[in-house]
């Protein structure tokens, strides 16, 4: 092999492309030339330390600020327009007759005196199962079907829309909590929220658990 | 009658469908153990229904009618532990009707009763009744010292309870109804209503998130009760006079409140509303926090 | 599980010490639901890769922030197609690489701050001061790379994929990819001789 050789052959070395053969060449002509010698401990220099550089790199200043005034409001399709519908045909709402009138104030979009919340009709409505299996992660999705027969009463339904009627409560309090991060009654709220979740997911869980398994086995 | 440590397991098999013929249509059973005073006594009947009642003999008596689909029926004791399981087989397809038991226990016994989808229905047990159930409706009375009563779509239903019981109530989507309960309850349901009458407690931890929590009757002197709900409303209905420390506070909810001050808004811009004051003189503490739901404080 | 594992407002620190997948699952269903909350930890939790990965992709910091920016928008705008067959770091690691490409596919060949350079050359950038020495910035060598270079570089010794994954993410050809990586290598390596 010759110094020219060397080099073309180099990269595809560093990449372990080489055949046996032509890496053994390459190797010798290493031990013999200083030159070549000095290319190939560059060269691994420079892969080793190129592979060692940091993962990761903070940003020299807060991105999430101008991040956050560019994220538009996401939302289920059925709960916005029944908000807005809301909203045009009630702006502030008498609440009680014959003693104190609280006055309500329904609000909605990124107002940036309140959130936007999930206000009570006169029944809440359960979301639904379609936005529930839409909107929950695969993984709750597909622990509650694990768990819940498709035949068993309503129960897979049960589990998912409230999973999800909770997981958008989760949201509306971190909303109102982004605004008024001190707020201890808002931080009690969330906080009986998740032990709400971790209800229904150790339910869930233990269904799964007791389900007989697919497939069959031999005992 | 005394009863030997080490029982005699015994297991009773029916065997429900015959090979190569029609299945039979349920059989009926009808066995009795003897048992302890105040055993533990735990019932597996996964659909169909549990009806148990008390008597004053130191037995259990096990009735009822078996699902065409049932292997056998385990009904063993040892010792003061006695079970009572309904087994299917392992390849269980396609709906089950369900087994209906019977049950008679002696009253002082501690019953652990999981149901799935079967309705339970405990009556006049004083040991201790926990019930799990699935979509299965529970309904228990009863004079028990401990109710830990828990499902995820079924409705719960508890009509009475020995004196100053602890009394745990759990759905999902489930309706919990307490009437003439006593003691200290913990009650908690996502998008079921929490109902609760002519009652007496000395603690109450109750949660909701968008049902509603109703509750009327007696709060004693010197208890602390807590109300946390999302979007369903709270009501407190006071039979006796209130008296204690008020502290209710609501997100963007209403409060209405027959007693006590006028509700404050929380701030100039903030949507809520909160009321705290003292009312008499005893060391009473509430709680009442939502987030959207309103919340009514009435003296009957 | 702890009730208090994921505060609203959250500080890196604790976003950091988020790990566990059931705790990002949650913030992606929130997220989903519409929960900027959710979305600024998953910003706090992933900020500092995405933004190395813009930093040695793009080469300049500006382009770098903007990129950054831009993928968490892009992902907030995408959330509901992710349906979890990866780790959401990794599915917004894809996003960010797309991102700096496309930036680059937008600014087109001629840029005030990067411009083509021949085989050798290497750009120089306002305020540069020379070499200290013997110990080069790694960094900013690579930063000067020419564009096609410096993306293969990157995205083959630094971030460790292969040409073939490395085609997949960018669109440029194997072929191309190896021609990059060893001319990139080859000006690194010049460097490091002087």
């Amino acid at each position: 092999m010759n110094c020219e050789t060397f080099n073309d052959r180099l990269d595809d070395w560093l990449d372990d492309e080489l055949k046996a053969t032509d890496a053994r060449a390459l190797q010798v002509h290493a031990a013999e030339c200083p030159a070549c010698h000095a290319q190939m401990t560059i060269a691994r220099r420079l892969q080793r330390e190129a592979f060692a550089l940091p993962m990761t790199n903070e940003p020299a200043r807060d991105l999430w600020p101008e991040i956050a005034a560019r994220l538009e409001p996401r939302g289920m399709q059925g709960n916005r327009k029944w908000l807005h519908a809301l909203a045009a045909s009630v702006a502030v709402v008498a609440v009680f007759a014959g003693g104190m009138l609280a006055s309500r104030v329904l609000l909605q979009g990124d107002a940036d005196i309140a959130p936007r919340l999930v206000e009570r009709s006169q029944q809440t409505e359960l979301p639904s199962l379609a936005d529930a299996r839409r909107i929950l992660p695969a993984s709750y999705v597909e622990l509650i079907d694990a768990a819940a027969p498709a035949n068993a009463s309503g129960t897979e339904q049960a589990l998912l829309r409230n999973l999800l009627l909770v997981n958008l409560a989760i949201r509306d309090i971190e909303t109102a909590m982004s605004e008024d991060p001190a707020n201890a009654d808002l931080r009690e709220l969330l906080t009986g929220l998740y032990a709400q979740e971790n209800r229904i997911l150790a339910q869930a869980e233990r269904m799964r658990a007791a389900r007989p398994a697919p497939v069959r086995t031999t005992i | 009658m005394n009863i030997a440590r080490n029982n005699l397991i015994f297991a009773i098999t029916f065997v429900s469908a015959l090979v190569g013929g029609t299945p039979l249509a349920g059989e009926r059973i009808d066995q009795t153990l003897d048992v302890p005073a105040a055993g533990t006594v735990s019932i597996e009947n996964l659909a169909g229904s549990v009806t148990v009642s008390v008597w004053d003999r130191n037995a259990i008596r096990v009735e009822g009618e078996l699902d065409d689909r049932v292997e056998r029926l385990e009904f063993e004791n040892d010792g003061s532990f006695t079970r009572i399981k309904v087994i299917y087989p392992h390849q269980r397809g396609g709906d089950v009707d369900g087994t209906h038991l019977d049950i008679t226990v002696p009253a002082a016994s501690r019953l652990e009763i999981d149901g799935v989808s079967s309705e339970v229905d405990v009556h006049g047990v004083t040991g201790r009744v926990r019930v799990d159930t699935i979509s299965g409706d529970i309904s228990a009375d009863g004079a028990a010292s401990e109710y830990a009563l828990e499902s995820i779509s079924g409705n719960i239903r508890l009509q009475g309870t020995g004196d100053d019981a602890r009394i745990k109530a759990a759905t999902i989507s489930g309706d919990i109804r307490l009437g003439n309960a006593q003691g200290e309850l913990e009650v908690s349901s996502v998008s079921g209503n929490v109902q609760v009458s002519d009652s007496a407690f000395t603690r109450i931890e109750a949660a909701n998130t968008s049902g509603d929590i109703d509750i009327t009757g007696k709060f004693a002197d010197g208890g602390t009760f807590r109300f946390k709900s999302i979007s369903g409303d709270v009501t407190l209905r006071f039979v006796e006079a209130p008296s204690g420390i008020f502290d209710i506070t609501t997100f963007s909810g209403g409060i209405d409140n027959d007693f006590g001050p006028e509700p404050q808004r929380t701030g100039k811009y903030a949507p809520g509303m909160e009321l705290k004051f003292r009312e008499g003189d005893a060391e009473t503490s509430f709680r009442v926090n939502t987030l959207s739901g309103d919340i009514s404080l009435q003296k009957e | 599980m702890t009730m208090e594992n994921v505060l609203p407002v959250i500080s890196r620190q604790q976003a950091a010490e988020s790990e566990a997948t059931v705790d990002i699952d949650r913030l992606v269903a929130r997220a989903r639901a519409g929960s900027k909350p959710a979305f600024e930890a998953l910003y706090r939790e992933n900020a500092s890769r995405i933004h190395a990965v813009c930093l040695r992709l793009a080469g300049d910091r500006n382009i770098a922030e903007e990129c950054v920016q831009e993928t968490f928008i892009t992902a907030w705008q995408k959330l509901d197609g992710f349906r979890g067959e990866s780790a959401f770091s990794s599915w917004l690691y894809r996003i960010a690489v797309n991102t700096v490409m496309g930036w680059f596919r937008k600014q087109g060949r001629r840029d005030r701050h990067i411009r083509p350079v021949e085989e050798g050359e290497w750009e120089r950038f306002e305020g540069e001061t020379s070499d200290t020495g013997i110990g080069m910035d790694l960094e900013a060598a690579i930063s000067r790379l020419p564009e096609g270079a410096r993306t293969v570089f990157v995205l083959h010794d630094v971030e460790g994929h292969r040409h073939d994954e490395i085609a997949e993410l960018t669109g440029i050809a194997v072929g191309t990819s190896k021609a990059q990586l060893h001319r990139a290598r080859r000006l690194l390596r010049e460097r490091l001789e002087q």
